[in-house]
């Protein structure tokens, strides 16, 4: 083997890696963050945690990933412990997936149909398909992502067929061939094949190599295999790296994974080669083929999983007993970890799609935490209730603090490469939460009126009393309709809202121009007509943000609308939708009809 | 040990994670050491030649120094 034959193997280690990273990223992102949120909300029984993280982690192809949000997921407090250990369980039989793939270019035979298996013959055609996909697609469309997928496992096969063909001539080097029988020793085998995953942080990537390896034929299964168990050890690096900075509990998440991939490769080696003296496997002496590699990696991880299964509460323990509380300082600790269920781990940004889901729940927990302030702040108009008025307080602190969170988080992930649905989604709730922050902030106002007229035992003329009554069943509905039209992404909804905005500024005015006309008659105070001012402008305001929040969703849907020309962009049949929900809205909230009731039952 | 090595670090004025990659490889560099000095001494009766070396350097630095000292660092809270 010479220099040259030493940089291809490097360029086609490169070319591996790199196609290991495309198509992982492209099926994640094709996946569009659902496989993540499957994993947070599906995993309260151990098994169906085991057999998620397989699956997941078969998909999106790198075990570390896998690993490395679930300590996301546990610093966030989304997760318990205890849900874990299956996923990790999991996701170390998932990772197998890869090297069964790798293991193609060890096909060997003339027939037809093994000819149209090798990698070689079917990667060109895959390249070629991916790449007519992902030129003549739009950005950021599906068919673009397919082809990505596409392209990135061609030149994964492309680079595993490159390495193997550089290292064929190592074959004949007898150094070579010494050095490989050097790790036929287990103990430094296993050294190896950790240090080499530990430095890569890909057990896919190492076993890859170790097949590519086995092409030379030098390579026998009494090396291989305590190659590969160290390779399980030193694929715990990156979830380890991941947990610096996370809480505790995230620390044990970690810890977790390397006592799996200890144990369990500690156990394998006492058994195995404790039976090798007895039995004495004939097989370790065979050069090993990458489909063999495959074989082991699989069975050992699947024997890992089913033997460590029962013992997922004892590991969970152990890791507790490894990063213990401290004692009362330990307690209060504990207290200040627990998660506030707003903030998002940055550990989540890795994978874009997933990170906007998260994004997508908090600012839905935080439209309902705002359509609940109001609710209490309209309620208090009506009837004093301090609690009510606290719990508006401790919602409208905990609406800016989602505003904080996802505001700084969203323009973080702004950077990242998103899907075109999710970058307007970005848009729409960049846009939105500042919006649902004032909601909140105008729910504090009304409720600090309402306390100033309760300290003051002030109250509202009867009359004055049902317009604002009117008034807030007004305000409330275009809360509910608008956060709902949010949530739900419904467009249809969404144009219900402007009619019900133009009626409530409509409303305002003529609920001002009662006062003042009661004032000048006497009925009323000018300390209440302030308030009253405050209460109707507070109100008003809330329907413009609802209106904001609407407008903004309906543009989303329809590229390139201008919020400002919302009218001029209606179309004669939107103009008469929007005519229609008016008068219909103005009908169900007139003061004037109720007026005139009052004025007959007197 | 790691308490000595951290406390030497921390006089330093580099950033916490920059703090952190020292300490990580400072450990690894002694264990492997250490392993090593222990194999100098027991290759005279048993287990010469490379591969043990690499063997009695190399699983002291990976567990003792990586393993362990992250395992420090963690209950330190960093």
């Amino acid at each position: 083997m010479d220099i040259f034959n030493l940089l291809t193997m490097i360029g086609g280690l490169a070319l591996f890696l790199y196609g290991m990273t495309a198509m992982g990223n492209g099926l994640s992102k094709m996946a569009g963050g659902k496989l993540e949120s499957i994993l947070e909300k599906l995993t309260s029984k151990r098994i169906f945690a085991v057999i998620l993280g397989a699956a997941v982690t078969a998909v999106i192809q790198s075990s570390s990933a896998t690993t490395v949000m679930v300590v996301g997921f546990v610093n966030s407090g989304i997760m318990h412990l205890s849900q874990a250990v299956g996923i990790i369980m999991g996701a170390n039989v998932g990772t197998t997936i890869t090297s069964w793939l790798l293991s193609l270019t060890g096909i060997e035979g003339s027939t037809l149909w093994l000819q149209l298996l090798k990698p070689s013959s079917f990667s060109p055609i895959l390249a070629a398909i991916g790449i007519i996909l992902t030129m003549t697609s739009k950005e950021e469309s599906r068919k673009k992502d397919i082809g990505n997928i596409l392209l990135g496992f061609a030149i994964l096969m492309f680079g595993m067929e490159t390495m193997s063909d550089s290292v064929a001539p190592l074959a004949d080097n007898p150094q070579f061939a010494g050095i490989l029988t050097a790790f036929s020793n287990p103990i430094l085998g296993m050294l190896a094949g950790a240090v080499l995953t530990a430095v890569i942080q890909s057990s896919s990537a190492s076993v890859g190599i170790l097949q590519a390896l086995c092409s030379t034929g030098a390579v026998s299964y009494a090396t291989a295999i305590p190659i590969i168990m160290g390779q399980n050890i030193g694929t715990c690096v990156t979830s380890i790296i991941s947990s610096f900075g996370a809480n505790k509990n995230a620390k044990r998440a970690a810890t977790i994974h390397l006592l799996f991939n200890l144990i369990g490769t500690i156990l394998f080696m006492i058994v195995f080669y404790g039976l090798n003296v007895f039995i004495d496997f004939a097989f370790l002496k065979d050069s090993a083929n990458a489909a063999g590699i495959a074989v082991i990696h699989s069975l050992f991880n699947i024997g890992c999983c089913l033997v460590l299964y029962p013992f997922a509460n004892t590991m969970v323990k152990l890791a507790a007993i490894i990063i213990p509380e401290k004692g009362e300082a330990g307690q209060e600790e504990q207290q200040k970890e627990i998660p506030d269920n707003i903030s998002i781990d940055e550990r989540f940004m890795e994978r874009p799609a997933f990170a906007m889901e998260i994004c997508r729940n908090r600012t839905q927990m935080m439209a309902e935490e705002t359509v609940l302030a109001i609710k209490n702040a309209l309620s208090v108009l009506d009837v004093y209730d301090r609690k009510k008025c606290e719990k508006v307080y401790e919602l409208e602190e905990r609406t800016d603090r989602y505003e904080d969170v996802l505001g700084s988080y969203l323009v973080k992930l702004s950077s990242k490469n998103l899907s075109k649905q999710d970058s307007q989604s970005m848009s729409l709730m960049l846009h939105s939460i500042s919006d649902l922050e004032r909601i909140a902030d105008h729910a504090v106002n009304i409720v600090e009126l309402v306390e100033e007229m309760h300290k003051k035992e002030l109250v509202f003329s009867k009359t004055a009393t049902e317009e604002v009554r009117t008034l807030c069943e007004a305000v409330c509905d275009i809360v509910v309709g608008t956060v709902n039209s949010f949530n739900g992404g419904d467009v249809a909804q969404a144009m219900h809202t402007e009619p019900l905005e133009q009626v409530i500024d409509g409303l305002t005015k003529e609920i001002k121009k009662n006062h003042i006309r009661r004032l000048r008659k006497g009925k009323c105070t000018i300390e209440l007509g302030i308030i009253l001012e405050d209460i109707l402008s507070n109100l008003e305001r809330v329907s413009d943000h609802c209106s904001n929040i609407a407008v903004e969703l309906i543009a989303i849907n329809e590229d390139g609308y201008d919020t400002h020309e919302y009218f001029n962009m209606l179309s004669p049949d939107d103009l008469a939708v929007f005519e229609a929900d008016y008068e219909k809205m103005k009908i169900k909230y007139s003061i004037s009809k109720q007026n005139d009731k009052m004025k007959k039952k007197k | 040990m790691y308490k000595m090595i951290w406390n030497h670090i921390q006089k330093s004025s580099l950033a916490k994670d920059k703090k952190v990659i020292l300490f990580l490889f400072c450990c690894v560099i002694t264990f492997s050491l250490l392993g090593a000095l222990v194999w100098a001494a027991a290759a005279r009766f048993f287990l010469p030649g490379v591969i043990w070396l690499i063997c009695f350097a190399g699983y002291p630095g990976c567990f003792a120094g990586y393993f362990g000292g992250v395992l420090f660092l963690w209950r330190q809270e960093v």
